[in-house]
């Protein structure tokens, strides 16, 4: 049917309502492709793969050189075989992350038209349960102040019925969650588990300088070549960590795109974290290639 | 002290800090030393101010606390003399001797924290 908007006015009129009031009928109904959650919620659980893989290759390293002071000590005993990362502290990074991940699929209830009415209950559940999480239990107290706020807020959205609106609620909390998890990392190669772990090398390069010392001319050059692979592992660790903190920050950046309902950037940051996955994996190939000390 | 992270025991970092900083320092003295007992004697604090360094990471995420705090300070007047003391290391005996009185400080304040 052809309509000539020209000669009927009126006509012109109603169908431009019609569109816009359906535009808005969309709009209410649903803001954000289910997609969406889904990559967060994957981005959550491929920064969780990333974190396993880069803390069990520091634990390894780390405790060879725990192994070589012990053995100069005239007792032995567990605290000086500790490793840098203790089993505990290590759970406390899964307790973050699972809660995390609860929270993924709740805001996934949200785009369920049968289950929307779950999200209000399992949202004032989290949220309760969020805030009463023990500090102890978390890897830092700033990881644990985030959580609490994470719990407020998700409470306080509890009647959203729409994903996006209820994300950009919880947002800061999300963001105050990640930010804190990256400041446990070390913003530099000097601070938190980067510096301690930079030291690590540095110690087992000061070995070979003092080797340097006593050895003959003609045996001084696996000596330099061992300090110089010392110094590329050094580097190569130092890499690792400091993408795993970037990864940290992309899904801050990640769940900040989803409150926004921009699925470009949430995009943008899941691929940024998945590339950050495979260089951490290629990384700890390469680490491992140099043969670190057993 | 403060560095603005607030999810950072500030004292802990703090000390962390120091700990760095003076394995760092011991580190940069070997670029002079070539008595090799006396760069062996080096390496081997090294290897103590390390596993310190190990021990305050393992505690460095803990609430803050007046006490841990007080430590600190104790560690970080002892903290001058042992940078002072470094800038010069003339014999063993008084390098081990100083680490050793730093390290005591530094132990205190790790074995409080664990408490927390």
């Amino acid at each position: 049917m052809h309509i000539d908007f020209r000669a009927r006015p009126v006509t012109k009129g109603r169908v431009s309502a019609l569109i816009i009031a359906a535009l808005l009928f969309v709009a209410g109904c649903t803001t954000v492709p289910p997609a969406q959650v889904t990559s967060f919620a994957q981005g959550v659980n491929t920064v969780k793969l990333q974190l396993d893989t880069t803390f069990a290759s520091i634990n390894q390293f780390a405790s060879a050189d725990e192994i070589d002071r012990a053995a100069t000590l005239p007792v032995l005993n567990e605290a000086d075989v500790a490793p840098v990362l203790e089993r505990n502290d290590i759970a406390k990074w899964d307790k973050a992350f699972g809660s995390m991940d609860t929270y993924a699929a709740n805001l996934n209830l949200l785009l369920s038209p049968d289950r929307a009415n779950d999200f209000g209950t399992a949202a004032e559940g989290l949220g309760t349960a969020l805030s009463k999480l023990d500090p102890k239990a978390l890897p830092s107290a700033g990881v644990a102040a985030g959580f609490v706020e994470l719990g407020r807020l998700l409470i306080e959205a509890k009647a959203e019925t729409d994903a996006v609106e209820a994300a950009r609620k919880a947002d800061p909390g999300v963001q105050q969650v990640f930010s804190a998890m990256a400041d446990v990392i070390g913003e530099t190669s000097d601070k938190g588990l980067r510096g301690t772990v930079q030291e690590h090398w540095i110690n087992r390069m000061a070995v070979q300088r003092q080797a340097f010392l006593v050895a003959k001319p003609d045996a001084r050059r696996p000596i330099v070549a061992a300090f110089v692979a010392l110094r590329d592992q050094r580097d190569t660790q130092d890499l690792q960590l400091g993408s795993l903190r970037q990864s940290l920050l992309d899904l801050a950046a990640a769940h900040a795109a989803l409150a926004r309902g921009s699925q470009a950037d949430l995009a943008t940051a899941i691929g940024r974290i998945q590339q950050e996955l495979d260089a951490t994996r290629a990384l700890d190939e390469h680490f491992k290639s140099l043969k670190p000390k057993s | 002290m403060a560095n603005g992270n607030p999810g950072v025991n500030q004292a802990l970092d703090h000390l962390h800090d120091m700990l760095v900083a003076r394995h760092k320092q011991l580190n940069d003295s070997l670029n002079t030393i070539t008595d090799p007992a006396l760069a062996q004697a080096v390496v081997t604090e090294m290897g103590e101010v390390l596993h310190r360094i190990d021990g305050v990471q393992r505690q460095l995420f803990k609430a803050g606390s007046q006490m841990i705090t007080d430590k600190v300070a104790a560690v970080d007047a002892a903290n001058a003399d042992l940078v002072r003391s470094l800038q010069t290391i003339g014999n063993i005996t008084q390098l081990v001797k100083t680490v050793s009185d730093f390290l005591t400080l530094v132990d205190a304040a790790i074995d409080l924290a664990k408490t927390l």
